[in-house]
């Protein structure tokens, strides 16, 4: 084999196909067509996926516009503003104008009362036929029993809009019902209503309905309601300067009156004027359902605007004694706790921390509550 | 008018370190260039010349795309041959499928045409090819490559994309087959 191969090697080296200059150029112009059929696919590949894309995207744009064509105007107040009060029961107050801000007045099982103090803000209600919910805004009431709706203090009056169910606007001089999609302006200037969509059909004010007005004595009406004005229109350090003037006869003793002028007080710039009308509430109308309120707002008035943590975690105590499954309850308790932190009582801080963790497990300040008390 | 055969240099095909200062290759230069080394490759691993045209078109349509990472003309070269193996390859196996199905015409042997071949060169080669469509391609392309081209085995070895006992291997067992044809001889 060996011989056999050599010679089928030297014989391989006259193998050789007739390779000559016009077979060369012919293949040459084979490859350029079959370089050119590429580039052509690679061209229309290109442009298939480019179109596929295009339409794609478009698809896509289309479908977001839809979606934020049909999207309920509330639903990103709801998801993108932090709320200014959520309430236990899943009732939100949300900010609708950046000034928005509201004070809860009395947070109870029976009647929530929440003023709107200037802005505007969009209630959403967990409907709760046993609880009376009252928006008031300077002397408009805005009465619910489970709805969405908007409520503005504007330059010209007060304006209500409703999103769902329906509410019942009370002003000193009437009230009229709104419904789904209905707005409704209370002018200032008039006191007269006009409305912003449909009419709503107005309707007699029931007897038992309470308003603003309610809670000012009507043989005093006069001497009490130009501060309560004052306060109503936001001019809280008016409204102060006039009860100074007026002296302590101006405040009666009655929890609303004296949580109103604790707001005052507290709002214009005097919180240590708000403490001694707060501790009345607390101390001489411990049956009051408001007098939760009054002992959290003591509580809060001490720790934060004056600086007395020991006093403020008595009155975060008293807010839970006097309802302890109510609203107010674990805030409270948090707040002992941190009182108990800032005043250096750190064993009863911790004490408190314990309760706060085995009573509300799944607590919304539970981790400021566990690093506040050495848990 | 007939060419002379080009000089096979087959060996080094190791891949060369490009030469970052060289200008990249285009196609036109490397087709002119290599055109003819690579059609006598394809015909001695064929052994047909009507399938040369398609190996050379195949090798330079490879090279469009792989040109802009070849920049040395000697890797060049290298690369090229190893290419016109696969694509002989590839023919081959086709070829025996179509000759298994019945589809293939053995009688169409490429002609050795260069003139300086004797008579006897001319029928040995002959029987050579036809004996070597019955063989499997590896071992076809393997032992081409030592004895028709007269490569060293570590140039096999490269060129077939195999190791090198890998590659003795396949020389062994076409020269075995080869040996049964040839008894004569």
């Amino acid at each position: 084999m060996s011989n056999l191969a050599k010679r089928i090697t030297e014989a391989g080296q006259h193998a050789a196909p007739e390779w000559t200059a016009a077979r060369e150029e012919r293949v040459r112009a084979r490859l350029g067509r079959r370089l050119e059929q590429e580039r052509r696919a690679r061209l229309l590949a290109v442009a298939a996926a480019s179109i596929l894309l295009i339409v794609v995207g478009l698809f896509k744009w289309q479908d977001r516009v839809h979606v934020a064509r049909n999207a309920p105007p509330s639903k990103p107040a709801e998801v993108i503003a932090p709320p200014l009060l959520q309430l236990e029961d899943g009732s939100l107050v949300t900010r609708v104008s950046p000034s928005a801000r509201v004070e809860p007045l009395e947070v109870g099982p029976g009647s929530v009362s929440v003023k709107l103090a200037e802005g505007a803000a969009r209630f959403s209600v967990t409907p709760n036929p046993a609880r009376t919910f009252r928006v008031l805004a300077r002397d408009v009431a805005v009465t619910v029993l489970g709805t969405v709706f908007t409520v503005a203090i504007e330059p010209e009056g007060v304006r209500v809009g409703v999103e769902r169910g329906r509410v019942r606007v009370e002003w000193p001089s009437g009230q009229r019902e709104l419904g789904v999609h209905e707005t409704f302006l209370v002018d200032d200037a008039a006191r007269t209503p006009r409305e912003g969509a449909e009419p709503a059909p107005a309707v007699p004010p029931p007897a038992a309905a309470p308003s603003a007005a309610e809670h000012t004595p009507k043989g005093r009406a006069t001497a009490v309601r130009s501060w309560r004005t004052l306060a109503q229109d936001g001019d809280y350090a008016g409204s102060l300067a006039r009860l100074t003037m007026e002296g302590p006869g101006a405040v009666h003793d009655e929890p609303g009156d004296l949580l109103l002028a604790a707001d005052v007080a507290r709002l214009g710039g005097h919180p240590e004027k708000a403490v001694a009308m707060l501790q009345r509430v607390v101390s001489a109308h411990t049956k009051d359902s408001r007098a939760p309120l009054a002992a959290f707002t003591l509580g809060r008035t001490l720790l934060e605007q004056l600086g007395r943590p020991r006093e403020a975690a008595e009155a975060f105590a008293s807010a839970r004694r006097f309802d302890p499954g109510g609203a107010l309850a674990q805030d409270a308790l948090a707040r002992e706790v941190e009182s108990w932190s800032r005043a250096g009582d750190l064993s009863v801080a911790h004490d408190r921390a314990e309760e706060y963790v085995s009573t509300y497990p799944k607590g919304r300040r539970l981790a400021l509550v566990k690093r506040l008390g050495g848990l | 008018m007939q060419r002379q055969p080009p000089a096979l240099h087959l060996v080094a095909p190791a891949r060369a370190e490009p030469r970052m200062d060289s200008p990249p290759l285009d196609l036109d230069t490397l087709f002119r260039r290599y055109a003819s080394y690579v059609a006598a490759i394809a015909y001695r691993l064929l052994g047909r010349d009507e399938e040369v045209d398609d190996t050379v078109q195949e090798v330079f349509l490879a090279a469009h795309r792989g040109i802009r990472s070849l920049r040395d003309p000697d890797a060049v070269k290298g690369w090229l041959a190893r290419v016109a193996v696969r694509s002989a390859r590839r023919k081959l196996r086709k070829r025996r499928l179509r000759a298994f199905l019945g589809l293939d015409d053995t009688s169409a042997t490429g002609t050795v045409i260069d003139p300086a071949a004797s008579p006897e060169q001319k029928a040995l080669l002959a029987r050579v090819f036809r004996a070597l469509d019955g063989l499997p391609a590896n071992e076809r392309i393997a032992w081409s490559l030592r004895h028709v081209e007269g490569e060293p085995l570590e140039s096999v070895a490269a060129l077939s994309g195999c190791s090198l006992a890998t590659a003795k291997r396949r020389i062994a067992a076409a020269a075995r087959a080869l040996e049964e044809t040839f008894a004569d001889e």
